[in-house]
């Protein structure tokens, strides 16, 4: 069995220990498999940077350890050599220009390839740009030069903390792309944060659910997703359908935002004729009804719960503060 | 280790008004005290015949330059140059893209390292400048420029220059060791220069007064020997030895007096002190 990339055994982070203690990470576990694209996710304060900034050796662990590659960084700290990293949003030395900026992490990281650098910069989309100071440069194309210093010393495991903060809809769907290349083309594995949870669920192949310190759940997407079949009916009235469906199958309104009309049942795609028929003899509207996959983000919200924020919906992304 | 070092160099080099505000002044204000001085010898015959009666010696002029150092004004602006490259990463959050794989040992020696080269450069330059023009103003005016060039003179400017840049520099590092921690622990430039600025004062300015008072207020002339300790009697006693063979007085007349080791042993102590908390404060720090 191979080693595993990232694996967490007990870690635990308290922020103030002496005057009002805070649990940030609360004793938590999880593995990393070499090759995968992993998701953690988690509402605002969940413990997600923290849990990051304890792997990269940033934070030290009140508790437990981090094992990189087998190794513990803090016994053994290049090995994050051989980790990228782009952490709440990419900062820089802002009087320096792309390419200084690109030599100067280099150089911290055990060396600085100019070959690698051009190469990176064309991958980016910043040819041109690597003249220009950063002070000059836009959240984007930041946050695009981050992404090549993560990628500068070629690592095996790429940590992107909400890669796509500040990035417009074309630059998401490349970034897509390009997390999805980088695991399955290049080989890497991938530990991803992200607010746009229809984007992890898109890349990731297995996610960890973060709430208050702890995990709330881990597993595969496929396998977290496909527990319960359900329908959707799309109804003229929910509160009519409800009740002449409760009796039955559990029943609840779609938790998708400005779905108001669409009602969720738990129910096999057999049950489908039963359903229509019992809507019908009360006199409910139906103009569809078709099996449904429940989308990562409804599952998100069903684990979180009331202490979550609606994800599409809040103005600040989920992990750490907003970005300038 | 080296590769650390260039990174330094390239972030340092790169913040031009920092470098320009903070190190490269020394040289600049060598250059317009060279003009300055030259107008007036223009201007004023009197002091033409002055300048060509006593004329400067170039070793003094070399050897005089890292004295300028002491200065609390100089001092402000190496503690400002010190701060700014240890908070500069705490201001624009960049420790996290250079932290993960070094040893935080191996950073923070590497900006003292850095720091120590661009003082050493900015000192060399100035006296290269000062040397050099003087000697050309000697050569306008047909004045004489002393000593003339030996093997010997030499040797003796190398061992002087090498002596007072060390005693400087000791004395330079254990102030910029105080902007180093304060920034460091309230990861902020401005803290930084501010509490170094007024730790600078106090010791250099404040505490003598201070410690006269107290021992005039108590009648106990033991506590101005307080001041033996500090970093700037310490460098001066170091250089009064060095230079006179006799120890910096005291500040009231009739205390004791340090000796040339112990004096190197206090300067030792508080350099490593210093560096020491810097170090361990830095190791212990949650990079937010």
């Amino acid at each position: 069995m191979a080693t595993p990339v990232i694996e967490t055994e007990g870690l635990t982070k308290i922020f103030g220990r002496l005057r009002n203690p805070k649990l940030a990470v609360d004793h938590i576990h999880f593995r990393v498999e070499p090759g995968q694209v992993y998701g953690f996710l988690g509402p605002n304060g969940a413990g997600k940077s923290t849990t990051i900034r304890m792997m990269l050796n940033l934070m030290h662990a009140s508790d437990g350890k981090t094992l990189i590659f087998g190794e513990d960084p803090r016994k053994k700290p290049d090995i994050l050599f051989r980790v990228g990293s782009l952490v709440e949003g990419a900062t820089f030395y802002p009087y320096l220009r792309g390419w200084d900026n690109l030599k100067v992490v280099g150089n911290s990281r055990g060396g600085f390839d100019p070959t690698r650098a051009k190469q990176l910069l064309q991958f980016v989309g910043l040819v041109g740009s690597e003249r220009v100071r950063v002070k000059a440069y836009s959240t984007g194309m930041k946050q695009r030069l981050g992404i090549a210093a993560a990628l500068l010393n070629n690592p095996d495991l790429v940590i992107l903390d909400e890669p796509t903060n500040g990035m417009d809809p074309a630059g998401i769907r490349e970034m897509r792309q390009f997390i999805r290349d980088l695991a399955y083309k290049y080989g890497k594995t991938v530990f991803l944060t992200s607010h746009l949870l229809s984007e992890v669920q898109q890349t990731s192949d297995r996610v960890a659910i973060i709430n208050r310190g702890k995990i709330v759940v881990e597993g595969l997407i496929e396998e977290l997703l496909n527990q319960e079949e359900q329908l959707e009916a799309e109804v003229g009235s929910i509160e009519k359908a409800k009740t002449a469906l409760q009796e039955r199958w559990q029943v609840a309104a779609s938790t998708v935002p400005n779905e108001h009309n669409k009602l969720r049942i738990k129910a096999s795609r057999n049950d489908t004729p039963s359903i229509v028929r019992r809507l019908v003899e009360q006199n409910v509207d139906v103009f569809s009804i078709a099996p449904v996959r429940q989308s990562l983000e409804e599952y998100f919200l069903e684990v979180i719960g009331d202490d979550s924020v609606q994800p599409n919906s809040s103005p600040l992304p989920i992990g750490g503060t907003p970005h300038a | 280790m080296l590769n650390l070092f260039r990174a330094e160099w390239k972030k340092t080099t790169g913040n031009r008004l920092l470098v320009g505000c903070t190190v490269w002044i020394f040289p600049i204000l060598g250059c317009g005290a060279l003009s300055l001085f030259s107008i007036i010898l223009l201007a004023s015959g009197e002091s033409r015949q002055d300048f060509i009666a006593d004329p400067p010696r170039w070793d003094d002029i070399g050897v005089g330059v890292w004295g300028i150092a002491n200065f609390p004004i100089s001092r402000l602006f190496l503690i400002s140059f010190a701060a700014t490259l240890f908070a500069g990463e705490y201001q624009y959050q960049t420790l996290k893209s250079v932290l993960p794989g070094n040893q935080r040992l191996g950073l923070i020696v590497t900006k003292f390292v850095t720091m120590t080269a661009f003082i050493v450069m900015t000192f060399i330059a100035t006296i290269v400048i000062l040397i050099i023009g003087f000697g050309l103003i000697c050569l306008i005016f047909g004045a004489d420029y002393p000593p003339s060039l030996t093997s010997d003179t030499a040797g003796e400017f190398l061992k002087d220059l090498l002596l007072n840049a060390s005693i400087t520099f000791a004395s330079t590092l254990i102030f910029a060791g105080i902007a180093a921690l304060v920034s460091i622990l309230t990861r902020s430039i401005l803290f930084g220069v501010m509490a170094s600025v007024f730790l600078t004062l106090l010791e250099s300015l404040g505490l003598i007064f201070g410690l006269i008072l107290i021992a005039a207020i108590t009648k106990i002339e033991s506590v101005t020997d307080i001041y033996l300790l500090t970093p700037t009697y310490n460098s001066a006693n170091i250089l009064q030895w060095v230079n006179e063979n006799t120890p910096s007085p005291p500040i009231v007349d009739g205390r004791g007096t340090l000796s040339l080791w112990e004096s190197v042993a206090v300067l030792g102590f508080w350099i490593i002190l210093m560096v020491g908390l810097s170090t361990f404060a830095f190791q212990r720090q949650d990079i937010q």
